[in-house]
């Protein structure tokens, strides 16, 4: 792990790799906070609420710049299933499948709501990821590879497929690439720029939505 | 009647007034009740006054001028009967039919049930009878956690917040690990509550009961809504559920995820987390709706007991918890 974290040194410092300006380059807005609206004095967030939420949240991330992280905090709310869905489902599905894309959600003090997010977004067959005390960690459906490789990316600041392949002893970069490749299409990771290696080539450096 | 019923010396004398006049009044005994849907035999014993009521959709029965609640032979109250019954009495009183309640004989009960935290048992159109006299002595039994909340239909919401931050507070001042998940549950079932069962009425309510070994939280929801087979009816995919038992209705909730929502459309979370909650505490559920009872526990989560009974009111779900070895 040391060794790995040396070697990415020069990455995560702009002026000496000269390749990529700057790692984990997500453009963070403020958190989204939700609210539960003073409608029938509840205090639990239900999925009326959850609609007009949902309609900030969309244009919160079409706003967004390349590479923009929009926060979603759970702080002040119970949320139950039902709501989750109505609230998540469509901004996620939307990033995944390229409308929003290098747009990037993360969820944030689910403290009190975590199973319920979680069943529901396994029942949809989607991921995001929260945002925790301990680092960041997947929700939702997630197989072992993806969860492996995404706690590891997330360990630091930006991994490349090579150093992935030399973790987890893979047979080739290519098996490497792909795991990369597939949480970046989930929107989990965020790839940035290539940079040149001293050998030739070039490699692309991946960072954890965090 | 009723009047003079008050101040009688003690749940015999209310007896002979009811074998006195048998027609005019209904008696729920519920000493059968006491012991909750948990026990399917209980339940069943509990039908025979529940059918007396009417309650249960029995349209060409008469409704009863008078029906009594009657607490004085529960050995043990538990979360699921205090839930149920709150909905029952809500039921009759909304219904027109007065209620008189006789308090249980022992002392722990009846301070339980006489407590701030039962006030929905004591609404305008139920009559408490004041039982003087020596009462049962026993050591001290379950603890209410939170108090009863009603809600549903004219009873307004579910105060989420409020009701879970004091069960959560209960719970870790009697030494409970912090466990999310059941707050969770609670919320999940109450939502379902809100979303499917179309109820006027509904109760939850949570005990702890410190003397078991290892300790046990029980949380019981019930409604007086459609019940689970016939809003699974109502979505044209489960159309054919008609022609199998309730029990099986809802075994296939619960084992096989069914949900009148398809799962692309959100449904199948309870489910969901009803399994999790199997797999992480040594617990069992109790799901009793229309006329099915269907009880599945942590040992053997993927077979589920089933009962069927002649008829049902509402739905009925309990939780029952045992403390995490530490």
């Amino acid at each position: 792990m040391t060794s790995e974290r040396a070697s990415l040194c020069p990455i995560d410092s702009a002026h000496e790799s000269h390749t990529v300006d700057r790692v984990n380059a997500f453009i963070e807005e403020p958190a989204f906070r939700l609210r539960v609206r003073d409608v029938g004095n509840s205090d639990l967030f239900e999925a009326s609420d959850a609609v007009a939420a949902e309609t900030e949240i969309l244009k919160k991330l079409g706003a967004l710049p390349e590479g923009g992280l929009l926060v979603v905090d759970f702080a002040k709310v119970r949320i139950a299933s039902e709501a989750a869905r109505q609230l998540l489902r469509r901004a996620i599905m939307r990033i995944t499948s390229g409308e929003y894309r290098d747009r990037y959600v993360v969820l944030e003090n689910l403290d009190r709501s975590r199973y319920s997010v979680d069943a529901m977004l396994r029942l949809e067959e989607l991921t995001a990821v929260l945002r925790g005390p301990s680092g960041p960690s997947l929700l939702g459906k997630r197989d072992r590879v993806a969860a492996e490789t995404f706690d590891f990316v997330a360990t630091g600041e930006a991994v490349t497929a090579k150093m992935v392949m030399d973790h987890f002893g893979l047979q080739n970069i290519a098996a490497a690439t792909n795991r990369l490749a597939s949480l970046a299409k989930l929107a989990l990771v965020r790839r940035l720029g290539p940079r040149a290696l001293p050998t030739g080539g070039r490699e692309y450096v991946f960072s954890a939505v965090r | 009647m009723i009047p003079s019923l008050i101040g009688v010396d003690s749940a015999q004398a209310l007896r002979r007034v009811v074998c006195a006049s048998p027609s005019r009044a209904s008696t729920l005994w519920l000493s059968a009740l006491g012991i909750g849907i948990g026990d399917a035999d209980g339940h069943r014993a509990f039908q025979a006054g529940l059918r007396s009521t009417g309650l249960h959709g029995d349209l060409g029965r008469v409704p009863p001028q008078l029906t009594i609640i009657d607490w004085s032979l529960v050995a043990e109250l538990c979360a699921d009967s205090l839930a149920y019954a709150t909905v029952v009495l809500h039921a009759l009183v909304d219904r027109g039919v007065p209620v008189i309640c006789c308090p249980p004989d022992d002392e722990h009960g009846r301070q339980l049930l006489m407590g701030g935290w039962t006030a929905p048992l004591r609404r305008e159109g139920v009559v408490w009878l004041s039982v003087a006299g020596e009462h049962r002595k026993r050591a001290a039994g379950p603890v209410l956690l939170s108090p009863i909340v009603t809600f549903g239909g004219s009873h307004g919401p579910f105060q989420a917040s409020t009701v879970l931050a004091q069960l959560e507070e209960s719970l870790d001042r009697h030494g409970w690990p912090p466990s999310p998940l059941v707050s969770e549950m609670v919320m999940e079932l109450v939502q379902n509550t809100k979303a499917h069962a179309n109820a006027s009425v509904a109760a939850m309510s949570a005990m702890l009961f410190p003397r078991r070994r290892p300790a046990m939280l029980q949380v019981a929801v019930a409604d007086d809504g459609v019940g689970i087979p016939a809003s699974l009816q109502t979505h044209p995919r489960y159309a054919w559920l008609g022609l199998v038992s309730d029990a099986s209705a809802v075994e296939s909730v619960y084992a096989a995820r069914w949900s009148r929502r398809a799962p692309a459309a959100g449904g199948g979370v309870l489910g969901e987390l009803l399994q999790l909650l199997l797999a992480e505490y040594e617990s069992r559920i109790v799901v009793r709706s229309g006329s099915g009872h269907v009880c599945v526990t942590s040992r053997r989560p993927t077979r589920a007991s089933c009962h069927s009974f002649s008829h049902g009111f509402g739905t009925q779900h309990l939780l029952e918890i045992r403390r995490p070895l530490a």
